[in-house]
């Protein structure tokens, strides 16, 4: 199948991405068996908290409808880089959507480019370059791990006639290109040692360069570099993304009035219901935080209709009760990725005289990494 | 229209460039015999002349030589932003430097004159090195720093660029958009109002999936067309992009700047809000002709294709008969041997009838990027995307994402999420790396998701 393409049923073979929650997608490849741990061949039987589905059933599924699980149901959709990135298999870390969105629109890459990539990784930032390059562009994209370029990942997903993958040692051999390149990213750990080569890869009317490194001092060396070869408009920068999760809650509103004892003791039921409440819903069914928080919420009742209700906790519809100040809000999450990686990006200018030496020692004493 | 010489990586007559002078940033379009104002009113403002550049390649720079009062006229040059070895041996701290005002022996109207005396940038910025009581003791940081800004006001150095999404969106982003849209507006009505920063946008481009060959629809307002020129050009000369709009001008302004071909303009089409068609139903009636088509099986996918395929191939030979280009009215208004490009490659019926097929046959993915409550927009055009694609909503504000959050979690929408970019840049130099000091303090929030078809 292919990424690119759109079609309506889902056919044998095919990679769809399951969606049954916040934090469980998974990507499925339609076949009717797979390799189990050992080795041996099995029936593709997916397994998931809501049940299983065998995964053959898909086939002549429509895209975006609903299919059961034996305890629940999911949504099948269309595969896309974004959602591949975050179903992939990690053989690495990867790089995510807020950093690989930013690679591809600072190195301005469109359809036609040719572009080089060192190292694949995992192919997360790859399929998002294939579909960025178009059927005419060309990724030459390399890694120094046998394993990982051995993958037929990418002519599976559609992308084979646009990518050429390649097992070498960037620092020693390049990358295989010469001036032929619209754009070059590295994600190495020493990348000031390929920029050259990354130069002389990017063809002779210019183009850009992205570099992408964990720690300041790769970027620090990489820039200082960058600088002294004639590389122009040298930025770095990082990118966060925080999400947010959409929720209603209910703030209980207190009054500095003195209750009355039966308000007291009501208040005090009202608790204890709730505690008791939230623990069946964690028995019965797991929840996500999300749900058990609005349940809850809407469950906030005069006494007496908690106590007729108390069995019955989706049956109210949520409303301004004893006091409490409902709203709608995104709620942050409690951890959120605090760095990724620092991108710097500079431009080849055209006519750039290549360097094949590596230029005189850095003003920097920077232990090697 | 401007055909684009085979290698495409050079400046000719009628294209779109970006000046960049340190870090302002214009976009022009280089013409024979026009001069270009550059700078802010007032004593640094000059007038530039650029037709030195037609024959360079994109990304050349050049350096200004003075041709008469304040008018200068450029050359290509190897030089990039001069590197000054003026920094020499500095001082330790700034203990004993007093900031009276008074270390700088030269006035404003001695360093005036030395600019227009027609010493080089270097020169001038040496000179006034050389004045300056305090230089030889600051640190050797401090010096570099000066220098620095120094260059930033003296340099006679500028860059021209290809126009670019990411440059185009930084331009809009950090300047003030009224001067741009003054400059360029055929329609006043496209001034930028929203935050949409370039992550935010490229994030954008990326879960919508915008790609060749594919279908998209986009309405957007308040960001000077900058969506439909990113998706544009990451979709090449394949597939279909409709732009809806309100009012009565389709937001183009960075379209027109992008130096699309007329191909690339082909996969464009624009339609108004109020004229949007209906959605095919699944049970067709045969009255209705080639046009609708069943949605569910493969082979029909295909002639549904062929069919906007023969359409665009009907309209594009209509058009082809029409000898005469349109020459569109020039808002500077001079006399030109230069043909202006045609803006629409089609008449607005023949637009609107594409744009209703693309429609009407249902897109891969839908982006909302506009100024206006962005709800109701949404829930219209939703229904022209098809089941298990994306669909992406940008706003300068989170509200009225958190209301369509939750309907469309509740009716047709899953893997929604709702999120806001923080971006800062660094300052990296030797013993001097730090993040910058000033960052943007929003760039808009992004609500994604996938379509799912209703129960």
């Amino acid at each position: 199948m292919s990424f690119s393409e759109s079609k309506a049923l889902i056919e044998e073979g095919d990679t769809v991405i399951l969606y049954i929650g916040v934090s469980q997608i998974y990507a499925l490849e339609v076949k009717p068996k797979i390799t189990n741990k050992l080795g041996q061949p099995v029936d593709n039987v997916f397994q998931t908290r809501y049940g299983s589905l065998k995964v053959m059933n898909l086939i002549g599924v429509k895209f975006g409808s609903k299919v059961s699980l034996s305890k629940g149901w999911a949504h099948v959709l269309y595969p896309t880089p974004e959602l591949w990135t975050v179903t992939l298999p990690h053989r690495t870390q990867i790089l995510y959507t807020p950093d690989i969105s930013m690679v591809v629109t600072q190195l301005e890459i469109g359809p036609g480019s040719v572009v080089c990539e060192a190292g694949t990784g995992s192919g997360s930032l790859s399929h998002a370059l294939l579909r960025a390059i178009g059927p005419t562009g060309r990724l030459y994209t390399c890694d120094f791990h046998k394993e990982r370029v051995a993958l037929d990942e990418f002519t599976h997903h559609g992308f084979g006639q646009r990518v050429t993958v390649s097992h070498r040692d960037v620092y020693v051999e390049g990358l295989g290109v010469e001036n032929e390149a619209d754009a070059v990213f590295l994600d190495l750990p020493r990348p000031w040692e390929a920029l050259p080569h990354a130069v002389s890869s990017i063809k002779a009317s210019g183009g850009r360069i992205c570099s992408f490194s964990p720690c300041i001092e790769q970027v620090s060396r990489a820039c200082e570099l960058m600088a002294s070869i004639g590389l122009q408009e040298i930025t770095t920068l990082e990118c966060l993304a925080r999400e947010f999760q959409v929720k209603y809650i209910s703030l209980p509103v207190l009054s500095n009035r003195k209750e009355a004892p039966e308000n007291l003791q009501k208040n005090v039921l009202e608790e204890d219901l709730l505690e008791s409440h939230k623990k069946r819903k964690f028995e019965d069914k797991p929840l996500e935080k999300s749900d058990i928080c609005e349940d809850n919420c809407q469950t906030r009742r005069t006494d007496t209709e908690i106590e007729i209700k108390q069995e019955n906790p989706s049956s109210s519809a949520g409303q301004q009760q004893n006091n409490d100040f409902r709203f709608k809000t995104g709620v942050t999450q409690l951890k959120m990725p605090g760095h990724t990686g620092f991108l710097t990006f500079a431009t080849v200018p055209p006519g750039l005289r290549k360097v094949t030496l590596f230029p005189k020692t850095l003003s920097e004493d920077v232990s090697v990494l | 229209m401007v055909i684009m010489p085979e290698g495409k990586e050079e400046i000719c007559e009628g294209c779109t460039v970006v000046i960049q002078k340190g870090t302002y940033l214009k976009t022009c379009r280089v013409l024979r015999g026009r001069t270009y104002a550059f700078g802010k009113r007032g004593g640094g403002q000059f007038t530039l002349n650029i037709e030195g550049a037609l024959g360079c390649l994109f990304g050349s720079s050049f350096k200004m030589e003075k041709t008469s009062n304040k008018l200068f006229k450029i050359q290509k040059t190897e030089d990039f932003s001069s590197s000054l070895d003026i920094v020499m041996e500095g001082g330790e701290d700034n203990r004993d430097l007093r900031d009276d005002g008074r270390s700088q022996k030269l006035t404003p109207e001695e360093i005036i004159q030395l600019k227009d005396s027609g010493l080089t940038g270097k020169e001038v910025i040496q000179t006034i090195t050389e004045s300056s009581t305090t230089f030889k003791d600051k640190t050797v940081y401090s010096q570099e720093k000066y220098v620095k800004k120094k260059q930033k006001k003296y340099d006679e150095i500028i860059v021209i660029h290809r126009p670019s999404i990411r440059l185009l969106c930084n331009m809009y982003y950090t300047q003030d958009p009224l001067k741009i849209s003054l400059k360029l507006a055929r329609n006043h009505c496209g001034l930028f109002f929203s935050n949409l920063r370039l992550d935010t946008l490229s994030q954008l481009l990326c879960h919508v999936n915008v790609q060749p060959g594919g279908c998209f629809a986009v309405f957007e307002s308040g960001t000077q067309g900058l969506v439909t020129a990113a998706m544009l050009h990451r979709m090449g000369t394949t597939g279909h992009l409709v732009q809806i709009y309100h009012g009565n001008h389709p937001q183009r302004d960075a379209v027109d700047l992008m130096n699309f071909t007329t191909q690339e303009l082909e996969v464009l089409s624009f339609i108004n809000l109020t004229k949007l068609p209906e959605v095919a139903q699944k049970q067709e009636s045969t009255a209705n002709g080639t046009e609708e088509m069943e949605i569910n099986s493969k082979n029909e996918d295909d002639k549904k294709g062929e069919d906007i395929d023969s359409l665009t191939r009907v309209i594009k030979a209509e058009n082809s008969e029409q000898a005469t280009e349109k020459t569109s009215d020039d808002a500077e208004g001079k006399k030109k041997e230069f043909t202006r490009p045609r803006k629409f490659v089609r008449s607005q019926v023949q637009d609107v009838q594409v744009s209703s097929a693309v429609l009407r046959e249902c897109i891969e993915g839908l982006v909302v990027a506009c100024r206006q409550y962005p709800n109701n927009i949404t829930r219209d055009l939703l229904q022209y995307l098809k089941p298990g694609h994306p669909f992406v909503i940008f706003s300068p504000y989170k509200e009225p994402l958190m209301e369509l959050f939750m309907e469309m979690k509740a009716q047709n929408g899953t893997n929604l999420r709702l999120s806001e970019t923080w971006l800062r840049h660094y300052q990296v130099l030797p013993q001097r790396t730090h993040p910058e000091i000033n960052m943007s303090g929003g760039g808009g929030y992004l609500l994604y998701g996938t379509r799912i078809m209703k129960e």
